[in-house]
């Protein structure tokens, strides 16, 4: 049931201030104002937002991995978290069971540079005017529908702060795994880089398969501040009967770079537009995605610029793969407001059709209100593989499903170039067994 | 032996390829020439099983009836075409497609020695050693992408290569190039079918049987005289 | 006034006229339509016939509405230019319904006009092959808001879009759907948009794409921009002055358009 008690069961469980009991009442209160959306293209009157588990506290809270539970253990061990901590490949890990993180921890360097990493539940209690002065000023809490639930129920997820000029040289990463049927995970990432700083965050999802729904309604909010660099890296695989509908905002400033980099590989409906507020002169963004529609899934991505100073520059790359049964749809806008000269925008998004009843739809929305050298332009190509691009690797001997498998590899390329190389292999090979489930498509 | 069997080709109703048949030994070079439009190259498409076609009769590769098999099943078994317009690949590199080829056909060559062999080919067939990482075809000129099929033969070692319309775009000196590989191949103990309209190429080669293809059938069967008289009176024989 | 036309003829409508246009099968027929008040337009084509239809709409009054509804018949070819100039607040509607092996290309002209509303919609069938090729030139404070649909409905089709402008100190909004059914297989399409913002105009395009048949080809492609410095740069290091430069540069983009045209009207 989702109503006031749900909310304030969540707040005084975690003894929050005041200001954050109003914050999820008035959130609870705009959601059930808002009307559902009704421009996306799956069907979202199939969530009963009754039927989901909202809040499932953890009682085990480490920093120590011995100390968390076996069966939790292992299911990380399987994403790499431990092992990558082993070898220093990380500068700080969070793994988040259901609603709370159950192990936390940043190494001692970066701790002493005054990096904080923490779960934001525990952020919210420690550094508490810090997390006050930016929480919910990226994404207000009546965005969208989905977003005045998350700020009603959110809990979890992270805060991380890098103070000016420290230059965090390995990732922070943060894992997320969804127990049990019906669950809602709501967690709520908080990134700051201060003045000449940078930082590479990196999040992974998982969640076996139930016959139930779930439902993932995260928000992400980063702050980049003068010429500081964030790169947030996502790589979702969330099982088959999850809807993914995050809402991610960047706010960036003078001469600061925000890039997103994400895969998309599971759920059964997603929806995920990260979006760049080019606030400063100079500021620039990119957004580089990999969208898999497998079959019964309609996969939305895609990503918002929004120019609003001069000089700013943004790159949208998006390259979707529908297999047979799949939907994939890209949604984008790029928005240069007056005033934003001297300001570019690249798009190019590409969709290739595998497999039988593959379906894609691609609606990228442009409103360009200042010309004084101001350079916008779109590409996209859709379709099948050609014909004869594959008639021709196969006249070299290659079997026609490796030749699929090498042309998408291909196709792929430019977006897992720009995912850590650890990642990018478990990633082509997720996609490879993927494609491996097509019958052979001609003949 | 490449045997084709009375071949016939539609394509819906239309009957391109007329009871074609001819026998190309190992060692041995056949020239098939023809006005635009006659059919060679569909005979060509059709013998290395691209789409699109309606194939009657029978293709035997060194005896084995290959009539029905898959495009790679066919290159596998030691079958290469060098096509007409080669088509451009942005997304494979060229080297990467290579040496997955020939892995497919069973050449197992470590990284080092795939490279310099490449390289070496590349140059052989007259491109530089850029050719190497670009993507397939992508941006080449016309006479390049038809040196980049040479040097993919080159590597590839068929027992049997029909080669269609190899000496368009190329330059005389080209020309020359592609016709000394073309002979020291066969000389090698590879079966080729040249496909040309142009009857230059064939100054620098030695033929050992030339077929005229006129309105989708063989039209008229000689040795390189038939190619001088093509010369001197055209196509309507 | 209505009537049928056969062979060359022109038509000049009067008030609320409603104009139908039937072209028999096996028959070539030119006409030239001017267009000054609100109206309908009925056309229809035989199979096997071809029609050349040049519309000249320059309306007297504001508030101009013109409807096209267009039905060509198997295996014809039709070819129709419209050429909108000087109106205020006009709204042309232009409905094509193409049957298989149809060759239709709609040419469009949209200059010195204030406030233009145009929806174009067309149908493909089996083998059908459309280009549309539009040209906008709103200016000083005018505004141009143009909805092109194209539906493939049958296996083979063809859709080709050409868009070019010059958006000088005015609104431009193209709105563009390209749907490919699920049994439409095979089919080609192309959208390409090429747009020039000067003295910060409002231009917002949206070339929306929806494929449901995966053997599809399909490209689009958008630019938006301003004309480029070392263009003008360029043409001025030729001794040309630099607002002479940018009429040349502007002029161009316009010839290009006009030449795929084929010169309709010798504008």
């Amino acid at each position: 049931m989702l109503d006031k008690s749900v909310a304030e069961e969540i707040s005084e469980r975690k003894k929050e201030p005041e200001w954050m009991l109003k914050l999820r009442l008035n959130a609870l209160r705009r959601f059930n104002e808002m009307k559902m959306p009704e421009w996306p293209v799956p069907n979202l009157a199939e969530i009963r937002f009754d039927e989901i588990n909202y809040y499932t506290p953890q009682s085990v809270k480490s920093s120590s991995w011995e100390k968390v539970p076996e069966y939790m253990r292992a299911i990380y061990e399987k994403m790499g978290i431990p092992a990558a901590e082993r070898e220093l490949l990380v500068g700080g890990s969070i793994a988040q069971y259901q609603s709370e993180s159950i192990y936390e921890k940043i190494m001692k360097d970066w701790e002493r540079k005054g990096v904080i990493f923490m779960s934001l539940d525990r952020a919210l209690s420690e550094h508490p005017k810090l997390v006050r002065k930016y929480f919910s000023n990226a994404v207000k809490i009546d965005d969208n529908k989905f977003s005045a639930l998350h700020y009603a129920v959110w809990s979890g997820g992270s805060f991380l702060y890098v103070p000016k000029g420290v230059k965090v040289g390995v990732p922070m990463q943060i894992y997320f795994y969804m127990k049990s049927k019906n669950e809602g995970q709501f967690e709520h990432t908080l990134i700051i880089a201060d003045e000449g700083s940078s930082v590479h965050y990196i999040e992974g999802c998982s969640a076996p398969l139930y016959d139930k729904s779930s439902l993932h309604s995260a928000v992400v909010e980063v702050f980049a501040h003068n010429n500081s660099h964030v790169r947030y890296t996502t790589i979702q695989n969330w099982s088959r009967n999850v809807y993914n509908m995050n809402t991610k905002r960047a706010l960036v400033h003078d001469n600061a770079l925000v890039e997103w980099v994400g895969a998309s590989l599971g759920s059964k409906v997603s929806m995920l537009y990260p979006c760049s507020v080019l606030l400063g002169r100079g500021a620039k963004s990119s957004s580089f995605s990999i969208t898999l529609a497998p079959k019964g899934t309609v996969k939305e991505g895609g990503a918002k610029m929004i120019h609003l100073a001069s000089n700013t520059k943004s790159i949208i790359l998006s390259k979707s793969i529908s297999l047979e049964g799949g939907h994939s749809v890209y949604r984008g806008l790029v928005k240069i407001g007056k005033g934003a000269t001297n300001s570019s925008c690249n798009v190019k998004c590409d969709s290739v059709l595998i497999g039988d009843d593959a379906k894609t739809d691609t609606y990228p929305y442009s409103d360009i209100q200042e010309s004084d050298h101001v350079q916008f332009s779109h590409e996209a190509k859709t379709g099948r593989i050609s014909e004869h691009v594959l008639s021709y690797m196969r006249s070299r001997g290659i079997r026609e499903s490796d030749a699929i498998t090498m042309y998408i590899n291909g196709f792929i390329k430019p977006v897992l170039e720009q995912i850590p190389l650890e990642y990018a292999i478990e990633l082509n090979r997720f996609i490879q067994i993927e494609l491996e489930d097509v019958d052979n498509v001609e003949n | 032996m490449l045997k084709i069997n009375n071949l016939n080709v539609y394509i819906g109703k239309r009957h391109l390829v007329k009871d074609a048949s001819m026998q190309i030994n190992s060692g041995e070079l056949h020239v098939l020439m023809g006005k635009n439009g006659s059919g060679k190259s569909t005979f060509a498409n059709a013998i290395m099983g691209l789409p699109g076609y309606d194939v009657k009769g029978s293709i035997l590769l060194d005896g084995e009836d290959i009539t029905g098999m898959g495009i790679d099943a066919r290159a596998r078994r030691g079958l290469f075409l060098s096509f007409q317009n080669p088509v451009e690949i942005d997304e494979i590199k060229n080297s990467l497609f290579v040496r997955q080829a020939m892995k497919a056909c069973g050449i197992a060559q470590e990284l080092s020695e795939f490279k310099l062999s490449f390289i070496n080919n590349l140059a052989k067939a007259g491109l530089d050693e850029s050719f190497y990482s670009r993507s397939v075809n992508s941006g080449f000129s016309g006479g390049e992408k038809k040196k980049n099929e040479l040097a993919q033969m080159l590597m590839l070692n068929p027992k049997y290569a029909i080669l269609d319309e190899i000496d368009s775009g190329l330059d005389i000196n080209s020309v020359k190039n592609a016709a000394s590989i073309i002979t020291s191949q066969v000389k090698k103990g590879m079966g080729v079918l040249l496909i040309t309209h142009n009857p230059l190429i064939s100054e620098f080669l030695n033929p050992d049987m030339v077929h005229i293809f006129s309105n989708g059938s063989i039209a008229k069967q000689g040795g390189k005289e038939l190619i001088a008289l093509i010369k001197g009176e055209g196509y309507d024989l | 006034m209505i009537g049928y036309y056969f062979g060359d003829t022109g038509f000049v409508s009067q008030n609320g006229d409603s104009v139908k246009i039937v072209v028999p099968g096996n028959t070539n027929a030119v006409i030239t339509l001017k267009l000054m008040y609100s109206g309908s337009v009925s056309v229809k084509l035989g199979s096997c016939s071809k029609l050349i239809l040049s519309s000249l709409c320059q309306f007297i009054d504001s508030n101009q509405n013109v409807k096209y509804d267009c039905v060509a018949g198997e295996g014809s070819v039709f070819v129709h230019t419209a050429n909108i100039q000087n109106s205020v607040q006009s709204h042309v509607a232009i409905n094509n319904k193409l049957s298989n092996n149809c060759n239709s290309t709609l040419n469009i002209i949209a200059a010195h006009c204030k406030n233009a509303w145009l929806d174009v919609r067309s149908e493909l069938c089996i083998k059908t092959s459309n280009k549309l090729n539009l040209l906008v030139l709103p200016e000083n404070g005018s505004s141009i808001n143009a909805n092109l649909t194209h539906a493939h409905a049958g296996f083979s089709s063809l859709s080709q879009i050409d868009c070019a402008g010059i958006v000088d100190g005015a609104s431009c909004k193209i709105d563009s759907m390209i749907s490919v059914k699920e049994h439409a297989r095979d089919a080609i399409s192309s959208f390409r948009c090429r747009l020039i913002n000067i003295n910060n105009s409002n231009i917002s395009v949206v070339p929306a794409l929806s494929i449901h048949n995966r053997d599809s080809d399909v490209k689009h492609d958008v630019s938006v921009q301003d004309i480029k410095d070392d263009a003008l740069s360029y043409i001025q290091s030729r001794g040309v002055p630099r607002h002479e430069a940018a009429e040349l540069f502007k002029n161009g983009v316009v010839q290009r358009m006009i030449n795929k045209m084929g010169d309709a009207f010798g504008y």
